[in-house]
């Protein structure tokens, strides 16, 4: 019969030994993880999802390859950086697979332009947002991907870095094209 | 994003991702109070930065994330159990193999010399065929529509002998030496590794549908192979076809436009889980609750695993409700009870399985 009371001990365990009890195969323990960060991978695979429909698989993918990789975590103390690298790992797991290819495409298409954050925001701003969305929409998978992890989930450098399997260099240069191209494109819709 | 008349443009973005050393970043800021254009250019970009954020995040409720995470633990327990169990057979299985070997041999050299040449054609036969050192394939099967079934795993063999109903299966791998085996009334499915549906009335199989690999079907004289996306009979003019002889089937558990839609639309056939709830979600909010009945029905017998499968079939009660189909409501209710008693749906669900006839 699972702890209780266990359980709200987990919640104070640092990630290094939350991640060392999972690959003891511990699952309250990926519970506590999953309380911490579902919402952080869940973001990072929304804005990088081709379809939204993808979303709730590719979160729970992520989270299960957690009982997989947990033995070989390398015991940073905030495990948000590597979890988010499962999940980016996991939406090119994804995309890469060609049948699911005309399901997104079709259900992209049908996916309407992104309504307004609330009633208030000004009909300016939301006409900005949404050329905006459809800028990064047009950036190509490697620009979004540290459009996201730098400007968005706020990851250093050198962790995209080690998330995308690039060097650092890399991550900068294109952050820098993808801030071009959505300004250009911005600016191009403007005039 | 160019650097613009100022020789230190460049230095803008290394400013803000954090690029630049103390001593830098200092110089920087002094540099901005006096140059307009890099003090624009970083205004325009902590604004992109800004509207980045305005990007949509796949936020969702409270009690979805809630039914997310029990449905994670619960694929998460499997997996931890499926892969327990998978070694411990293996062990018992090459603990085996020497003592089954001295068993062999010892009947070889004393049993009688069988004739040769005969094929094993009925699952019984087959049974005894198999080397009784191969584990029997692990398998789930999931209730779909009132299925009524008996499973069993011995001998390298593992069969589920389905008497009516609608039953989901998903098969793992099955080794070489090994069977799996849906016995229906009228003949047998056999599999190497898939996921589909078989659907038992009356004495005779209504419909075979493969979402994922190869299945054999040997049913009311057919016999053939169906792979991912197709099903049998072809439709429902070809079934009755197919056995002109067999009794009309009873009265179904589910309504009539749902027994018609077990066949899949062209869309249906989109391997992916996501979409296709998204599809059935797209007609139930649009008002076509006719149509998301239908592709209710089709998701949970598809994805019978699926951490979705709860919410089709509440949603499922709640279209038919909502069509004034309060019998088909409720039977579809009392699945759900029957299926998850503890439900986060449990109490909306008995309130729809408990409701009143119209007069």
């Amino acid at each position: 019969m699972p702890d209780r009371s266990r359980t709200r001990d987990l919640s104070e365990v640092p990630d290094p030994d939350l991640l060392a009890r999972i690959a003891q195969g511990e699952l309250g323990a990926l519970g506590v993880l999953y309380d911490r960060y579902e919402r952080d991978v869940r973001r990072v695979v929304a804005r990088l999802a081709s379809s939204s429909a993808d979303i709730d698989d590719v979160v729970q993918n992520t989270f299960l390859e957690v009982l997989r990789a947990a033995a070989g975590y390398d015991g940073r103390p905030n495990a948000r950086p590597w979890l988010i690298g499962l999940g980016v790992t996991q939406i090119r797991r994804d995309r890469r697979s060609v049948s699911r290819l005309a399901a997104r495409l079709a259900a992209w298409a049908r996916e309407p332009a992104s309504p307004p954050t609330s009633p208030e925001e000004s009909a300016v701003t939301s006409a900005r947002a949404a050329r905006l969305r459809r800028a990064f929409e047009a950036l190509s998978t490697k620009k979004r991907e540290v459009v996201v992890l730098v400007t968005l989930e706020g990851l250093s450098g050198e962790e995209v870095a080690r998330v995308l399997d690039v060097p650092v260099a890399t991550v900068w240069t294109r952050l820098h094209h993808a801030r071009k191209e959505l300004s250009h494109a911005m600016s191009q819709e403007e005039s | 994003m160019t650097h613009g008349p100022c020789k230190r443009g460049w230095e803008v973005e290394a400013f803000e991702d954090g690029r630049l050393s103390d001593r830098d970043r200092a110089s920087f800021e002094r540099h901005m109070e006096g140059c307009a254009h890099c003090r624009t250019a970083t205004s325009r970009l902590r604004e992109l930065g800004k509207l980045l954020e305005s990007l949509p995040a796949g936020e969702r409720t409270d009690l979805e994330r809630r039914r997310a995470r029990a449905s994670l633990l619960a694929r998460a327990n499997e997996t931890t159990i499926g892969r327990d169990g998978r070694r411990s057979s293996r062990w018992i299985a090459l603990a085996l193999v020497p003592a089954m070997a001295l068993v062999l041999f010892l009947v070889a050299r004393t049993w009688p010399r069988t004739p040769t040449g005969t094929v094993a054609s009925t699952p019984t036969a087959s049974v005894t065929a198999v080397a009784p050192t191969v584990a029997a394939p692990l398998f789930e099967v999931a209730d779909v529509d009132h299925a009524d079934y008996v499973a069993e795993r011995a001998d390298g063999v593992s069969r589920v002998a389905l008497r009516s109903g609608s039953a989901s299966f998903h098969v793992e791998h099955v080794k070489p030496g090994a069977r799996f085996l849906v016995v229906v009334p009228d003949g047998e499915v056999e599999v190497r590794g898939t996921r589909f549906v078989v659907e038992v009335a009356a004495g005779r199989t209504r419909s075979v549908v493969v979402s994922e690999g190869v299945v054999a079907v040997r049913v009311s004289g057919f016999e053939g192979v169906l792979r991912a996306g197709e099903r049998w009979p072809q439709s429902p003019a070809v079934s009755a076809t197919a056995a002109p002889s067999a009794a009309p089937p009873p009265a179904s558990p589910l309504s009539p436009s749902a027994r018609t839609a077990l066949g899949p639309a062209a869309s249906e056939t989109s391997p992916s889980p996501g979409s296709r709830f998204a599809e059935a979600m797209g007609a139930y909010t649009g008002g076509d609750y006719g149509e998301a009945e239908r592709r209710f029905i089709a998701f949970a017998r598809d994805f019978p695993t699926d951490t979705r499968v709860e919410d089709a079939m509440f949603l499922l009660a709640d279209a038919r409700a909502r069509r004034g189909d309060g019998v088909g409501a409720r039977e579809a209710a009392r699945a759900y009870l029957r299926r998850f008693p503890g439900g986060l749906r449990a109490q909306e669900a008995a309130r729809l399985a408990n409701a009143p006839s119209p007069p």
